[in-house]
């Protein structure tokens, strides 16, 4: 354990540097009658490339592979003369085409990337034409620095603003930051005093055309901004307060007029978000790329064997007349034959893997997009692969990293309450908005039974009770904080009676009911209130007190008295003695009963979880909501389940947080049960700890903090971790993440740009991950391993590559043993070349898109199966692979040569074709070998997979016979060739060899496959076989196996009934027991002030 | 938008009304809707975007697969017995003539001919028996040992042009790479560089042995032509409409060469030049450093003694001993062979089939024997 903490959050941390930023640099200073070119402008870009960035780009990407660097080596060494065994350009065509594909399909990618960039900086918004003082219609795009703009309610801000003005009294407005720090509940911001007052584009112009405004340059700490405005003479401070930030949205509130402060990617959100999105690889990319080494060290020991064996057949074998003259100094040297040798052997290294690998991601991304399962109706939404390059990705993940608001829970809004509105028909209706949804649903409930709620005065409420209008004097607003847990209000009812009316925790209010109340109701409502949490619901209970007229005026004296006071007495500090005056009066309280309100879950969330659970899968949540609201998330998506242990670690100092540390990291190791884990602020340093624990919660997480948790996690535990949010504060996590995964379906959505993935709604997830990517990874029989039987359609794809040109080009390396090492291939040059391309290019193809061990049902039924996967791209399964094919090659080639040892291969006596005779037939074996061997590890033969592998090897017939037939057609092309199809389908011997070489060679494999099947099978191939039988008596042993697996991945939780349990029982209770408060604590605007602030019997201005 | 949105949007518009139509409640309909919408979009989108193609799933373990297995082991069997039949049927003698010594005594050709590389005129005759007629049709193959034509070098050492019969490409040999495969493209004789017709190493190298078969004093007929693929033979010719000496007046021969090239064959004019059979043979390189070379068909000409077979009795092999391989180790023999319709004689494939079939059958006792043992602890294992 790490012994420094940074417990900060975001904002708090930023104090220090913020400073720093205004001693180093200048203010930003923005006049706000001009408009300032020279800052930044307001379009934003997520895309990859540009027209001018393209090329580089993507050739740094595409050399960032070690194989494109060494074909592109290969391509310049055939150009020396000589050297080149194989001509010049059969490395070169291939490479261009390869790189053309790959262009292809990222340009492809990016033109929709921009296209959704266009959208977002297209979107239209009004502007302050500052000579005709009009409103004018503008692009996100075309806002500039100083430009005054003017948004309407549910409009999101295209930059950030300083507030100016707008329609609520005070020049306040509701902003909802659930895409910024994602929390639900409405924020208040406010306008300075001196500006409220210009309510129309005309004051505008006239009493701003002379100010300034001094602020920091732009940074990304949300919570923090510094700056004064100058108006005329006289210096205003601004503060966080006054600002409104890209993505947030206004709410609530008619209208509001703004200055721009910092646009496009100098704005707060953008500064949160990386810049630019990251090129992400894949694991498994990764790894091909240090196979792709290994490759390469193997072809140079055997270019080294071969130009040594060369060098020594050469020094030996002087006497060979009829050779005299051909050698002379360039190629006598053993470097240059050596580079033969590479060039020779070159393709050992699949020079098709890349785009065969680009090809089958793009075909399965286009398959994930119109997978109808993932389909949401409700939006109206498909999934969505925005990269193809990480669908393999998606079958090892091991962390997932939610987002709460929006991912786990709907996307609750939360208004305010509205004034009344007339409708067109005259009648009017009233709209109740609260700021929790409970209140609202109260009042509305209140009405249905005749008591509405018809007006507010600043200190007046009006209550229509059956039909008289009754008028409450509101006295005094006792606020909400956490400590508190609880807010009340002071009323003088019509009838001049003083009453408190109390809302907060059950444990607060518990504490403070009298004994009668106690006695009365509290065990009933208790019993209501378990019922609740054991739901995961979070509950309010509302309690009133009546207050004798006399004891509340010697109360309120007191009261301003201690709001007035520097500090307290005895040593209190002003909040304490402040808290200690309000619990004073709200004492003695009768309970009147209590509210539930649920964070309602996306479908199918506790579900989703308990699969992902199941397939061993940690999944942490992190939010930038309150804990108690995260725990009992937790808890109603079955995140945290009754038997858990959970460790709560929230603590505010340093000292205190190392403490708690320590003690729950002895808890945990102490405990047998799985642990919850749940972080209020962050520790970088709780990561040892969290790891060991089946579910973690984070609350309070700034978005640049989520991203550091995610690389944490990565870094810790090497395994592949996948974010997934909908937000723009879950942008950064997102981009971090080897996977990001974006919610989609709701507008402007900032996460869906930046992810790799989009689906609708969460309960898709579990779809996208165990389907698509076990699709991508599939599980596989492979022969020859011991034990592993799990294998990827995308790693076979790869090892069947690596197998496939090992099993040829090593049958190179056995020709150059018996034509004295010279470096000549046994094959027609353009064959060779075009055996990546052509012979054997569908077989990969099918195993990419198209194998399957179990059905899509089956992999959601077991997702135990995904656990399976974790070790599948092992260093052993690579060189089964490998031997594998250099075994075919050693079987295809001596078999091959015993075949037509005596050179007579024809009843017309012709002797001796040649070695393109032996080289075509010998081709022939090994494209027939290979295609099979791709058919042997295929566990789903669709008509496509026929059609590749069979059409593979026609394929090829059909090339031997057109090429063969080339030099009469064209003079001197392909003169090698010329009639060699004739000779190879003339001789008896080839067709006998046809029907036992490739047999032979993979006479291996197939025995290995039947034993390892028959007598060592895996959990994949139990559950294919049951699959695959129908018979009544093979579903009871399937629906028996689901019970085994049952018990075997429940047994941990079995164990949990300890003897502490019961002790523990309590604490969890009281955390389960979550109450429903949604006000801002601490916020811009008091909610005491907010309360008086409204005349609804007013109405509001409409800012032309 | 999903694909095909459109379609399918006015797909479920459609249902929906037909629903209303018939009195049906959507809410109750809600249950299923999933399904409706789903059957919508399956009419526009295939299985092959829904990976719903149907498949045939081979799962091969020893109870699906022991039938086929055991079927096709049997047919691998009759086939290798058949292989090992036809080819037991085909008759060859094969004489090894390296180190043989001419009748005249003395030194062996061989040294003869390593002492002095233009001696020319060293005979060995070589008698063999053979005890059984050999069935027509017969061939004469020479065969060597230890020499290699599938060096790179070597193989691109010649002039496609050339060969075909122009006179333009005569230096370099080889146009693809400017210093290599040259060998052998030009002599200087009198101070002046004469072109080599035909050039590189592999026209210099051309087998120039001659070849006889006696029997009762008298030769045996062979044929020389015939002996080369046809479609080698379109890629070979000479100058037209000159006579061959005067078409090549301006060349040189070969450095090892014994004969002009318009001489090849003094008995047919027509088998000379660019067109020798021998040496058409001789340009397909050959693949392995022991290869045979067609030689010449013997003449089952009818009415003759050699009309149905190469009758048994005693023959003699007459050889003119010009090409030396001793010095690098090589060997050198003839070859008399009938064959089959699968070729000379080679029993490998007979082989290769009989025991691939017996591996397979023999996997039947295997694999149940193993299977009880590890089976039920495995299972164990994974659970």
């Amino acid at each position: 354990m790490s012994d420094t903490l940074a417990m900060e959050r975001l904002g708090e941390e930023s104090s220090s540097t913020a400073v720093n930023d205004g001693h180093n640099q200048p203010k930003r200073l923005i006049y706000m009658i001009g408009t300032h070119q020279h800052f930044c402008d307001n379009a934003i870009t997520t895309a990859k490339y540009n027209v001018l960035t393209f090329v580089p780009k993507f050739l740094f990407e595409q050399f960032h592979r070690y194989s494109n660097i060494f074909f592109l080596f290969i391509a310049l060494m055939q150009q020396i003369p000589n050297v080149s065994p194989t001509g010049k350009y059969t490395t070169a065509l291939p490479l261009i085409f390869i790189l053309m594909v790959s262009a292809i399909k990222e340009i492809f990618e990016d033109i929709k990337r921009h296209k959704a960039d266009r959208g977002v900086n297209t979107t239209l918004v009004l502007v302050l034409n500052k000579f005709t003082s009009q409103w004018e219609w503008k692009y996100w795009q075309q806002i500039r620095v100083g430009d005054m703009v003017k948004i309407t309610n549910d409009q999101f801000f295209p930059s950030d603003l300083f507030l100016l003005t707008s329609s609520e009294p005070n020049g306040m407005c509701y902003i909802e930051t659930a895409n910024l720090d994602g929390e639900t509940n409405l924020k208040i911001r406010h306008a300075l005093k001196v500006t409220t007052h210009c309510l129309s584009s005309e004051q505008l112009v006239s009493e701003l055309s002379l100010s300034s405004i001094q602020c920091d340059q732009p940074n990304r700490h949300l919570y923090e901004f510094h700056g004064n405005l100058k108006l005329g003479d006289s210096v205003h401070p601004m503060g966080p307060e006054n600002v409104v930030l890209r993505g947030a949205k206004l709410r609530n509130t008619n209208w509001i007029f703004g200055c721009v402060l910092y646009t496009g990617h100098e704005s707060k959100l953008m500064m949160n978000s990386s810049v630019r999105a990251p090129i992400k690889r894949s694991n498994v990319e990764k790894i091909t790329n240090k196979q792709t080494i290994l490759l390469f060290a193997i072809l140079l020991v055997i270019c080294v064997i071969s130009a040594t064996a060369s060098y020594i057949w050469k020094k030996q074998n002087k006497e060979h007349w009829y050779l005299d003259g051909l050698e002379d100094a360039l190629s006598s040297n053993y470097f240059f034959v050596l580079l033969t040798f590479i060039i020779l052997y070159n393709n050992l290294i699949p020079i098709s893997l890349q785009v065969t690998l680009e090809m089958v991601r793009f075909i399965q991304a286009s398959f994930i997009n119109a997978d109808i399962e993932m389909y949401c109706e409700e939006k109206d939404t498909p999934a969505m692969a925005r990269t193809s390059n990480l669908n393999e990705e998606l079958g090892q993940v091991k962390y997932i990293l939610s987002d709460k608001t929006g991912t786990l829970t709907r996307n609750t809004v939360v208004p305010e309450v509205d004034n009344n509105e007339m409708t067109p028909e005259g009648k009017p209706t009233i709209r109740y908005q609260g700021a929790s949804p409970d209140e609202a649903a109260l009042v509305r409930g209140a009405q249905n039974i005749g008591f509405e709620f018809t007006a507010r005065t600043p200190e007046c409420v009006f209550i229509n009770a059956l039909g008289t209008v009754e008028k409450y004097e509101i006295l005094n607003v006792l606020d909400f904080t956490s400590d508190r847990k609880r807010m009340s209000t002071i009323v003088r009812t019509p009838e001049g009676k003083i009453k408190l009316y109390i809302k907060g925790a059950d444990s607060m209010i518990y504490d403070r009911l009298s004994e009668s109340s106690l006695q009365e109701f509290g065990d009933v409502t208790e019993q209501h209130l378990s019922n609740f949490a054991t739901e995961g619901l979070r509950t309010l209970c509302c309690a009133v007190v009546d207050i004798e007229d006399n004891i509340y005026q010697e109360w309120n004296k007191k009261y301003i008295e201690a709001q007035t006071m520097e500090t307290g007495p005895n040593g209190m500090s002003r909040d304490d003695y402040i808290n200690e005056m309000m619990s004073k009066v709200e004492a003695n309280l009768k309970l009147i009963g209590s509210t539930a309100i649920e964070d309602k879950l996306q479908d199918d969330v506790p579900d989703t979880i308990d699969t992902l659970l199941k397939a061993g899968i940690h999944i942490w949540v992190l939010t930038g909501d309150k804990q108690e609201t995260a725990i009992n998330i937790g808890h109603s998506c079955k995140l945290l389940q009754t038997g858990m242990l959970h460790v709560v670690i929230d603590d505010d100092s340093l000292d205190n947080t190392r403490e708690s540390i320590t003690e729950a990291q002895n808890q945990i190791r102490s405990t047998q049960r799985e642990v919850a884990l749940i972080v209020d602020e962050l520790s970088s340093s709780f990561m040892e700890m969290a790891l060991k624990c089946k579910s973690v919660i984070c609350c309070r997480v700034s978005p640049a903090q989520k991203a550091e948790i995610v690389e944490a996690v990565k870094k810790t535990t090497r395994s592949i971790t996948l974010a997934i949010g909908d937000g723009a504060n879950d942008v950064a996590m997102i981009r971090a993440a080897n996977v990001g995964v974006g919610i989609s379906g709701l507008e402007g959505l900032q996460a869906v740009h930046s992810s790799d993935y989009a689906i609708a709604q969460f309960r898709f997830l579990s779809r996208l991950l165990l389907v698509h990517g076990s699709w991508s990874l599939f599980l596989s029989r492979l022969l020859l391993v011991h034990g592993s039987w799990s294998l990827s359609r995308l790693c076979k794809l790869i090892l069947y590559s690596f197998y496939k040109n090992i099993a040829l080009y090593i049958l190179e390396l056995w020709f150059a043993s018996v034509s004295a090492w010279s470096g000549q291939a046994a094959f027609e040059r353009w064959s060779l070349s075009l055996y990546n391309v052509i012979f054997t290019a569908a077989p990969p193809m099918v195993i990419g898109l198209f194998d399957r061990q179990c059905s899509a049902e089956t992999m959601m039924k077991y997702p135990a199966l995904y656990k399976t996967h974790s070790d599948l791209f092992n260093v052993k399964l690579f060189w089964t692979w490998i031997l594998s094919g250099v075994w075919h090659s050693l079987l295809l080639f001596w078999l091959t040569y015993f075949s037509v040892n005596n050179d007579t291969l024809w009843q017309h006596g012709r002797a001796d074709g040649g070695y393109l005779v032996f080289g075509n037939m010998l081709f022939t074996y090994t494209v027939i070998t290979v295609c099979l061997k791709a058919g042997l590890e295929i566990n789903a033969w669709t008509w496509v997979t026929h059609a590749a592998i069979w059409g593979s090897i026609v394929m090829w017939f059909v090339y031997l016979m057109i090429y063969s037939r080339f030099w009469g057609l064209f003079h001197f092309v392909g003169a090698d060739m010329c009639g060699i199809d004739q000779m190879i389908f003339s001789s008896g011997v080839f067709w006998f060899g046809i029907g036992i070489i490739p047999l032979s060679a993979l006479l291996v494999d197939i025995s290995y496959k039947l034993i390892s099947r028959t007598c060592f099978k895996t959990l994949t191939d139990e559950i294919m076989e049951m699959e695959l039988a129908n018979s009544p008596s093979q579903q009871s042993m399937l629906l028996e196996t689901a019970r085994l697996f049952k018990n075997v991945f429940h047994v941990k939780r079995d164990k949990s009934k300890d003897v502490r349990r019961r002790h523990r029982q309590e604490v969890e209770l009281d955390l389960q027991h979550g109450y429903a408060f949604s006000q801002e604590e601490h916020g811009a605007v008091p909610q005491s002030t907010l309360i008086r602030v409204y005349d609804t019997t007013r109405s509001k201005p409409s800012g032309i | 938008m999903p694909p095909n949105g459109y379609k399918i949007a006015e797909c479920l518009e459609t249902t929906a009304l037909t629903a209303r139509a018939k009195g049906l409640d959507l809410k109750s309909m809600s249950a299923a809707n999933y399904n409706r919408y789903a059957m919508c979009v399956k009419k526009e989108m295939n299985d092959f975007q829904q990976q719903q193609l149907s498949a045939w799933l081979p799962h091969l373990n020893a109870g699906t697969v022991f039938p086929t297995f055991f079927l096709m082991a049997s047919c691998m069997i009759t086939l290798g017995v058949c292989q090992l039949y036809i080819s037991a049927q085909v008759q060859e003698l094969q004489i090894k003539y390296t180190h043989c010594y001419p009748i005249t005594g003395g030194k062996s050709c061989a040294q003869t001919l390593e002492d002095n590389p233009d001696s020319e005129g060293c005979k060995c005759v070589l008698p063999f028996m053979l005890d059984v007629p050999f069935e027509a049709n017969v061939y004469i193959y020479y065969a060597l040992n230890n020499y290699y034509q599938s060096l790179q070098n070597y193989i691109y050492s010649q002039n496609e042009a050339q060969l075909d019969g122009s006179f333009t490409p005569t230096y370099p040999c080889n146009s693809e790479t400017q210093s290599l495969y040259n060998a052998f493209a030009s002599k200087i004789i009198d101070g002046k560089e004469v072109p080599i017709v035909p050039c590189g190493a592999i026209g210099n190298s051309l087998f120039n042995d001659t070849i006889r078969l006696v029997r009762s004093g008298q030769g045996v007929p062979l044929i020389y032509t015939g002996i080369s693929w046809p479609t080698d033979q379109v890629k070979f010719n000479n100058p037209k409409g000159i006579p061959l000496n005067t078409a090549y007046e301006n060349y040189t021969n070969p450095v090892y060469w014994r004969k002009n090239i318009w001489d090849l064959d003094p008995n047919n004019s027509d088998n000379n030049g660019m067109k020798n059979e021998a040496l058409i043979v001789w340009y397909r390189t050959a693949a392995f450093p022991e290869f045979r070379k067609f030689y010449a068909k013997v003449d089952h000409k009818i009415g003759t003694t050699y009309e149905k077979s190469l009758p048994k009795g005693s023959y003699f092999l007459e050889i003119d001993y010009n090409y030396p391989v001793r010095m690098f180790g090589g060997t050198k023999s003839v070859v008399i062979s009938n064959t089959s319709w699968i070729g000379g004689k080679n029993s490998f494939l007979g082989f290769a089939y009989i025991s691939t079939g017996k591996v397979g059958a023999h996997h039947k006792y295997t694999i149940f024997h193993d299977k009880y043992i590890h089976h039920k602890e495995n299972i164990n294992e994974i659970f």
